[in-house]
């Protein structure tokens, strides 16, 4: 396991000085930007493979945030270049790459663990400022006020807890530390994983944010965080566990409700994704891992897409209204429905049989836990009322009818390659060893 | 039989991708479509022969074929079919038909994996496929809000009552299996038998459209006439009552769930047909129709009256499409569906149609000795054990009067009574006159059909005087309320169940509007704010803890 983290991390820093020295070359014009892209795609490519071999939550989460990064990339590609494409493609391969060392580095030592968390936190951050936009930095005010302000709790907690156990390592500090070290652990990690009442960082984040950027960060590095964060919950005993979920479901439910009234398409589905983040934390609190990473797949497979056509949707000139969204050609149109379905937790997504699983695993538990169990299938179904936003969408005024580009069958066959999944769930986690 | 189960279970969502992804003309896309239901129909009809067997493709992923499984295999089908070809001339000037057959094909292939699925999460995954498939049928028009709320009620109020549905599989995983076969035994499930009983009756109730759940059928009607036809009469609507049927054992040795679903049924009947009486629209009128027949089927199982439930659930998919579909050649010649403005049609060449929808509303009257009449009093004569012999009588009575009262009295308004405008011309092509024509001899044909399905067993052949009488005095009070605006006064009052629509409507108002407002005004704040939040919040976990290990 230490050799892996090397080599990811070797190769993450690797890539980063190689994508900007090939800036650099591109800048004067010795190479183009398909070269920088090239680069990173082969790093995400790398990444998956080692996902595939290594196996666990680790490698689930790695494909999980390699998938979502590519797309980002492979969108930035068609975009105009310049100084802040070069940032998101580096910023994309890095919080990738964070993103799965992080989840790696819970079975290693404290600090280490920090120094990972840390790096991706400061990543979030400075992808925030790529397009150099006055939301962008507001956002990224309130990020640092709640998240970095969180970071230092948690390391608190985790200095109390190693103190506990008179060890650095993580295993030893989740399974011995003492009630009250966790609960600090706990809160600080909160922020991160956007948990009710600490999420408010979120929406303005994945809103400001590059759409590029803010698609990788909902699909591949909140299923990191809310994993980890689950992970400390449900090692804190049942009564912590279980106010940390209900706090998870709450936030759920507040996010659902917020996003039925958006008008800008970025903003609904920014509420949307922190729904979804609950339902991750919830399940991983719950220790329902693999269902918690089922459901991060299926979510990405559906929510990167649809940031994704956001975009598209905005550079068509149809802008951000959530009523123009995705209607510039059919291809678009089949995105945004199927996309819509993967955010209600239905078939053919991904995300049905991972909200089924969850809600059943958690039904069965009996008590507070069937009680919560039941309020997260309410949230499922509450969130028709702003997905059927995403499907009955049509603009008022002035229509684009494009031809479909490639990359838009690009998200088409995201969403198609959920729905293809979705029979074959169980051979999918057995595959990971889940 | 291998081959035969692979294309039921794939051709029409081969076809559906196909449509997508096929350029081409229209036609291309149109034959494609009907080439998979012919396919999907064949194959269904390959299957009809057989036993008892069971087939495993993968973890979670199995089917199994026994007599109820084929039988219904066979009508979403063949009605799936009939229900395509009558598309081609219906949605002939629409341009969004490669979304419509996409849908349309990829429900017929849901509804034939629900019921064919040997796996309670692979049945699960199609019944919520279904649905989906009927909210975004339903909304096809979406740029008319009535279409797009009808959607969306459509989806919500059935997924709530898929709770149900979750509720069994959760019982199925701790039971360590999701073999149908060993969850429809009682004595498999032992002390977890009472919720998952009340768990099917809970999903099936949503599905079936049965009270409180039964408001989103008569909003369904905004969608496009076949899809009310294959899915709100025939097919997608029996979900319910097959998995009623297939988990009779479990729900039959619950007293709870056998009186929920009696009284369900009772209650949704009632109020259907007092609904069905007022309307003006004669879809919604079919959809009360449709309720009440419904309420008949499950009212059936919970009587413990299986060989009727099932009877009458084959006689009512063939009667109601042909209803549907021969009201829509009238809805499409109209275009629209007030009987106030369109009626008497009959005196406008739509010959076809009278005939067609008339021979169905005798059926939905239930008249002996058609199949669907005998079938009805089978089942509430179970009646009798449950609430006794005179309030049974009463009963069976009321349910006899007013079903019969409001389908005919539809069928004399729109056909026979008045004069429709002058300007009033069928336009009616050959793919819809094929589909009625072809329906009303599967109706007329019923009782040969009847030996040849698989069906459990044939209605016993006896009439019931009170029943009887009271069929046939509906079918004649019918004709003192010939007038359409005839107790319009009731009409509001009625049509939304007493003010249960009403209700709903505030709640789901009240959420769109309040509550969401509320959450997102709780995202607004100053850092500096959030900060102080998030101090506090810190301070509270580390009280609550100290507390709780004190």
């Amino acid at each position: 396991m230490v050799s892996v983290e090397l080599e990811l991390t070797a190769a993450a820093v690797a890539n980063a000085t190689v994508m900007a020295v090939l800036g650099h070359l591109a800048r004067r014009g010795l190479t183009s930007h398909w070269a920088i892209q090239a680069a990173g795609i082969a790093f995400l490519a790398f990444q998956a493979a080692v996902s595939f071999l290594m196996g666990g939550m680790p490698g689930f989460i790695g494909l999980v945030a390699s998938i979502s990064a590519a797309a980002s990339l492979a969108f930035i590609s068609t975009m105009w270049w310049g100084t802040w494409a070069l940032v998101a493609s580096i910023s994309a391969t890095l919080l990738s790459s964070l993103s799965q060392l992080v989840v790696l580095s819970v079975g290693s030592s404290v600090p280490k663990f920090l120094i990972y968390w840390e790096a991706l936190s400061l990543t979030l951050m400075a992808s925030m400022g790529v397009a150099k936009r006055p939301e962008e930095s507001e956002a990224a005010l309130k990020y640092v006020l709640v998240c970095f302000t969180g970071s230092l709790i948690a390391a608190a907690g985790f200095v109390i807890g190693m103190n506990d156990v008179g060890s650095t390592s993580m295993e030893a500090v989740l399974s011995g530390a003492s009630l009250g070290a966790k609960a600090i652990i706990l809160a600080g990690l909160s922020a991160e994983a956007a948990v009710f009442p600490l999420y408010f960082w979120a929406a303005d984040a994945y809103t400001a944010m590059t759409p590029v950027l803010s698609a990788l960060a909902m699909g591949g590095v909140a299923p990191a965080t809310a994993y980890v964060a689950g992970l400390v919950a449900h090692s804190a005993g049942p009564a912590l566990g279980g106010l940390a979920s209900a706090l998870a479901i709450a936030g759920s439910l507040l996010s659902t409700l917020a996003a039925f009234v958006q008008n800008d398409v970025r903003r609904l589905l920014a509420y949307s994704s922190i729904a979804h983040e609950g339902y991750m934390f919830f399940a991983f609190a719950s220790g329902l891992a693999p269902y918690g990473a089922l459901h991060a797949l299926g979510h990405a497979l559906s929510k990167v897409p649809l940031v994704l056509l956001a975009l598209a949707t905005a550079e068509d000139g149809l802008g951000w209204r959530v009523e123009a969204f995705g209607t510039g050609n059919a291809m678009a149109r089949y995105v945004a429905i199927v996309g819509a379905l993967g955010l209600m937790g239905l078939p053919p997504s991904l995300t049905f049989p991972s909200e089924l699983l969850i809600f059943t695993a958690t039904f069965s538990a009996g008590g507070a836990t069937r009680a919560l169990s039941l309020a997260f299938i309410a949230c499922a179904i509450l969130s028709a009322g702003y997905a059927f936003r995403l499907i009955f969408a049509r603009p008022t005024r002035g229509r684009v009818t494009s031809r479909p580009s490639p990359r838009i069958a690009l998200l088409a066959a995201l969403v198609t390659s959920s729905a293809v999944l979705t029979p074959a769930w169980s051979q999918l986690l057995a595959s990971f060893g889940l | 039989m291998e081959l035969a189960l692979a294309v039921a279970v794939l051709a029409n969502f081969v076809g559906a991708a196909l449509v997508l992804a096929a350029g081409g003309p229209r036609r291309l896309a149109e034959g494609i479509a009907v080439a998979s239901a012919l396919a999907g129909t064949a194959a269904s009809i390959a299957l009809l022969g057989g036993g008892h067997e069971r087939v495993v493709v993968a973890p979670f992923v199995s089917f199994v074929l026994d007599p109820l499984s084929r039988l219904f295999a066979f009508l979403a089908n063949f009605i799936g079919l009939l229900t395509t070809i009558y598309s081609v001339d219906y949605m002939a000037g629409d341009e969004g038909y490669r979304r419509y057959y996409a849908l349309f094909l990829t429900f017929i292939g849901s509804m034939t994996n629900l019921v064919l699925a040997g796996d309670v999460i692979y049945l699960f995954m199609h019944w919520e496929l279904v649905g989906v498939c009927s909210a975004l049928l339903i909304s096809y028009w979406w740029e008319r809000a009535e279409a797009r709320r009808a959607g969306i009620k459509a989806l919500v109020m059935t997924r709530a009552s898929d709770v149900g549905l979750a509720v069994l599989v959760s019982v199925a995983l701790a039971k360590g299996t999701t073999d149908i076969r060993q969850l429809a035994d009682p004595a498999f499930l032992g002390p977890s038998m009472q919720i998952a009983a009340i768990a099917v009756v809970i999903a099936a109730m949503g599905k079936s459209a049965q009270f409180p759940f039964h408001t989103w059928l008569p909003d369904a009607m905004e969608g496009p006439t076949p899809v009310s036809a294959l899915l709100h009469a025939a097919t997608m609507v029996k979900a319910g009552v097959y998995l009623v049927a297939r988990f009779s054992d479990v729900v039959r040795a619950s007293w709870a769930a056998t009186t929920t679903m009696l009284a369900s049924s009772l209650i949704a009947a009632l109020l259907a047909s007092l609904a069905g009486t007022v309307a003006a629209d004669f879809k919604r009128v079919l959809a009360y129709s449709t309720v009440s027949s419904l309420s008949l089927m499950l009212l059936a199982l919970s009587l413990g009256e299986y060989v009727a439930a099932i009877a009458y659930l084959v006689s009512h998919a063939m009667f109601k499409s042909l209803l549907f579909l021969s009201a829509g050649d009238v809805e499409h010649s109209a275009h629209t569906r007030d009987m106030r403005t369109v009626h008497g049609v009959a005196k406008r060449g739509f010959f076809l149609e009278a005939t067609a929808f008339l021979v169905g509303a005798l059926n939905a009257a239930g008249l002996p000795p058609l199949l669907s009449g005998l079938a009805k009093e089978e089942a509430l004569a179970g009646l009798t054990i449950a609430v006794g012999p005179l309030a049974s009588t009463a009963i069976a009575a009321a349910i006899a009067f007013l079903t019969a009262l409001f389908v005919v009295r539809a069928a004399l308004i729109l056909f026979f009574v008045g004069y429709p405008r002058s300007e009033l011309e069928p336009h009616v092509g050959n793919a819809m006159k094929f589909s009625v024509a072809a329906l009303l001899a599967a109706t007329i044909s019923l009782p040969l059909m009847a030996v040849l399905l698989p069906l459990p067993g044939l209605p016993q052949a006896s009439v019931d005087p009170p029943l009887l009488a009271a069929t046939v005095a509906g079918c004649l009070a019918s004709l003192l309320l010939l007038d359409p605006e005839a107790l319009k006064g009731a009409r509001t009052a009625l049509e939304t169940s007493l003010g249960l629509d009403v209700a709903y409507t505030f709640i789901g108002r009240a959420f769109a509007e309040k509550a969401s407002a509320l959450a997102s005004s709780l995202h607004r704040g100053k850092p500096s704010t959030l900060l102080f939040y998030f101090l506090a919040f810190l301070l509270a976990m580390i009280l609550a803890v100290v507390i709780a290990t004190w």
